[in-house]
């Protein structure tokens, strides 16, 4: 098993909604990462409304400037809402275009959430269905690109569509090495009075359940990338709020390479926003190393 | 997909100044604006992502149809704005909310209170037209000083 850590620029993403630039972002993500890589999501790039390769191209030399590499870039979930309301076309050719956007930054990644509720009326299996053939059609361009789609939530809907188990189906349904699973720690996270129980999106249902680590351990061979998402530390570095022992002994015993995304989250309004992310995000990256090895 | 409540980080997010200002030039103030940066956790998002705006000014609602989000130059009625795709609103960018009125706003302390909708349709190219997901409603307050 060889893993290698990856600073999600979500980790710091308070920093840039307080007003430093991008550059300091990438100034600390070079000082702290262990491995030198960054996880993007698509607030820092051109992408939006329509890419802009030359800007592309400038973002990736000047991420490359700091000796980083990208791992992943992130975006578009809710695909059931956006077939909905804009068709399965425009979405299928919105998602070719991140992995083409993925590859000109040289990102080995996709990371597509599946957070997406069913619709009034659609079934489990319709929606199965529809994502099924979304997949269908990106496989190709993935291959082509050489760039691998990671299917991430961290939610766990109780006999619902967004969870690791319907991700985990969906790729070993479709059995391409370009389609996988990024499971998401917070599906692992046991709800305790201290987090909030809410999710933004889903703010009128609270968390009550999560899964037991043998998904986790299920997931593993499909998981070249994950989201180790960390909410609040102790005082002796720990974050008792997830079986970090239990999944890490489960990553150790793994036949693969593994690459984690350290998603520090708790720089939130509703959590601990006083804290300094930088100091919280390397607790995160001393946490996976001293159980890792 | 974020824990909490809050879509947004409210510090900071919107001016404290009123400014009156004479747009077309006439001699007279026709609008006021305040300043607002988008300090959303997941910011970048087209206009239509905001699928409704309220302003209150000294308990007193402001009409619509004379409320504008301006950004990057470009005039949007509040009332259209949902429908648009095409403009996007960037991280931590700043934008004005202009309010038409014929004189501008007397100068002194004034109470704001700004409601943004988001749509939850989240993270995608799509505007929520046809209302399927939720919204979040975030609340703004600041008094604010007129010059």
């Amino acid at each position: 098993m060889k893993t290698k850590i990856s600073i999600g620029a979500w980790s710091l993403k308070q920093l840039s909604l307080k007003g430093k630039t991008f550059d300091e972002v990438l100034e600390v993500a070079a000082e702290i990462g262990p491995d030198k890589l960054i996880d993007l999501m698509e607030d820092y790039v051109p992408m939006h409304p329509h890419t802009n390769m030359y800007e592309l191209i400038q973002l990736k030399k000047r991420i490359n400037s700091y000796g980083l590499t990208i791992n992943s870039n992130w975006g578009y979930t809710d695909l059931n809402g956006a077939v909905y309301v804009d068709g399965f076309e425009k979405v299928v050719n919105d998602l070719k275009e991140c992995i083409i956007v993925a590859a000109t930054l040289g990102a080995k990644y996709m990371n597509t959430p599946l957070d997406s509720s069913l619709l009034p009326g659609m079934k489990y299996e319709e929606a199965f269905e529809l994502y099924i053939k979304i997949y269908e059609e990106l496989i190709p361009v993935a291959e082509e690109y050489n760039v691998i789609i990671g299917i991430d939530t961290g939610l766990v809907e109780s006999g619902g569509f967004s969870s690791p188990l319907t991700a985990l189906k969906l790729v070993k349904s479709l059995g391409s090495d370009y389609l996988t699973t990024t499971p998401d720690f917070e599906a692992w996270r046991r709800p305790t009075d201290d987090i909030p129980k809410v999710f933004i999106e889903t703010a009128d249902i609270e968390k009550t359940e999560y899964l037991p680590v043998d998904v986790f351990e299920e997931c593993l061979p499909y998981s070249p990338f994950l989201h180790a998402k960390f909410l609040r530390f102790d005082e002796k570095g720990e974050e008792p709020h997830f079986p970090i022992a239990e999944m890490m002994s489960l990553v150790k015993q793994s036949s693969r390479e593994h690459t984690f995304c350290i998603e520090y989250e708790g720089w939130i309004p509703d959590l601990d926003p006083h804290l300094d992310p930088v100091i919280e995000t390397k607790k995160g990256i001393d946490l996976l190393k001293r159980y890792l090895g | 997909m974020p824990l909490g409540t809050q879509f947004y980080i409210k510090e900071g997010m919107i001016s404290k100044e009123l400014k009156n200002v004479d747009t077309n030039k006439d001699g007279k103030f026709d609008h006021f604006y305040f300043s607002i940066w988008n300090q959303k956790l997941h910011a970048k998002t087209p206009l239509g992502n905001i699928r409704k705006l309220t302003l209150r000014i000294d308990g007193e609602e402001i009409e619509s149809n004379r409320i504008f989000f301006v950004v990057r130059g470009q005039w949007v009625c509040i009332e259209q704005m949902p429908t648009i795709s095409e403009i996007w609103w960037m991280l931590r960018e700043e934008a004005q909310i202009y309010v038409k009125q014929d004189g501008g706003i007397s100068p002194g302390i004034h109470n704001l209170e700004l409601t943004i909708e988001n749509q939850l349709l989240m993270f995608t190219r799509s505007i929520d037209s046809k209302d399927i997901r939720p919204r979040v409603i975030t609340n703004l307050q600041s008094e604010m000083s007129a010059v």
